[in-house]
């Protein structure tokens, strides 16, 4: 026996378009239709509505993107988007333009959530319906993430890349990402660079002291100071790039108190 | 490696199926999909994590916006299926003491809708 559900009414994204025809050809299009739902279901005292697959590729799934396409399936062109797509993100300010410049094989709009965003922030969407498969390149931003997530994307918790590779690989991805991670990484070299000047300075100095001739001393201090530099330079690379938990076997923790000097608090949760 | 969602509309509740990893290039488009829910009215919401690979810090503030988000209209949240180490990441983040984690997911609907 089956259970027979119905349409809600469309209301959240009502306010973008208009009423009748265009709201029922809205549904159509991201995969709001009638559904039946078994009444042998586990959760058999609710009526599931409907059902939506939303799928967000990084950029380096492009040609993934290609490859799933149905020629079956018609595009839609950009006109026929207009505001329907973005009934996706409907707490956004929404701001629809057709996006015909970067790619006219396919029909993308952007949004613009207060600022315009930048390429590499693109995700993209492939939603489904009873017709086929629809997608599309939406451009999404970070605005609803604290910006403390977004500036210390700390690789912690499940799963991770087995291989040193792929996680130097996944650990660029968060690089690319967050240009700012660049900045505390330069950051990080040059205060070790200049520490272990610095230090190689002080040997030298105290060489000096102990009545070592200054020919001497002046003959080793630049490859001592040198070798301070990149080493220091060394460090704070190994401190900043490679010393990430992410990066190194659980029981290889040793050094994370002595010498890891650049980051910030990294866990503090705004849950109120 | 891509996220992909699965919404499960029924009226308030809304089961989101996450497939993959979360992590800072789709952040925002979850917590996009979280608000789009939300303002549809689908405030008891359970998340059913059985296929999801990896999270990060960025899917640690998405969740917490949602805890945030539906508790300031009262609703809910739960979890289904979740694995150990996710289990250990929320307890760490402090985040399971406003998330619910059931084993299965009829539970974790009864849970969301109390």
């Amino acid at each position: 026996m089956l259970k027979h559900t119905h349409n809600s009414s469309f209301q959240s994204h009502s306010a973008n378009m208009h009423h009748g025809q265009m709201g029922h050809d809205f549904e159509q299009k991201v995969g709001r239709s009638t559904r039946h739902v078994p009444e042998s279901d586990e959760h058999n005292d609710l009526i599931q509505l409907h059902q939506r697959r939303m799928t967000a590729y990084d950029d380096d799934y492009d040609s993934g993107i290609e490859d799933m396409y149905d020629d079956d399936c018609p595009r839609r062109d950009d006109e026929e988007l207009g505001y329907l797509d973005s009934g996706y993100f409907p707490s956004q300010p929404l701001d629809v333009d057709s996006d015909d410049d970067e790619d006219e094989d396919y029909p993308s709009a952007r949004l613009t959530a207060g600022k315009p965003l930048s390429k590499k922030h693109q995700n993209y969407l492939l939603t489904q319906n009873g017709k086929g498969w629809n997608y599309r390149k939406a451009s999404v931003s970070h605005n609803n993430v604290p910006e403390n997530y977004v500036n210390h994307p700390h690789k912690i918790g499940l799963s991770k890349p087995t291989n040193l590779f792929d996680k130097i690989k996944d650990r660029l991805c968060d690089y690319v990402d967050n240009p700012i991670l660049f900045v505390r990484l330069s950051c990080s070299i040059a205060l070790h660079t200049v520490m272990g000047t610095m230090l190689a300075s002080t040997f030298l100095g105290a060489g000096m002291t102990l009545g070592i001739s200054a020919p001497i001393v002046g003959m080793v201090a630049i490859p001592v100071l040198g070798i301070g530099a990149i080493g220091g330079g060394v460090l704070g690379f190994y401190n900043d790039f490679i010393l990430d938990k992410s990066l190194l076997p659980k029981d290889f923790n040793w050094l994370d108190g002595l010498t890891r000097t650049t980051y910030l608090p990294k866990y503090s949760f705004p849950v109120a | 490696m891509a996220l992909e969602l699965v919404l499960e509309e029924y009226h308030e509740l809304a089961v989101v199926i996450l497939e993959g990893c979360v992590r800072a290039s789709n952040a925002g488009f979850l917590q996009n999909t979280f608000n789009m829910l939300l303002s549809e009215g689908h405030a008891r919401i359970v998340l059913d994590c059985r296929a999801l690979s990896s999270m990060n810090s960025d899917g640690l503030a998405v969740l917490s916006d949602l805890v945030r988000a539906t508790s300031a209209g009262g609703g809910k949240i739960v979890l289904c299926h979740a694995s150990k180490n996710l289990v250990d990441l929320l307890d760490i983040s402090g985040l399971d003491q406003f998330i619910e984690v059931t084993s299965g997911r009829a539970e974790a609907m009864r849970q969301v809708m109390h």
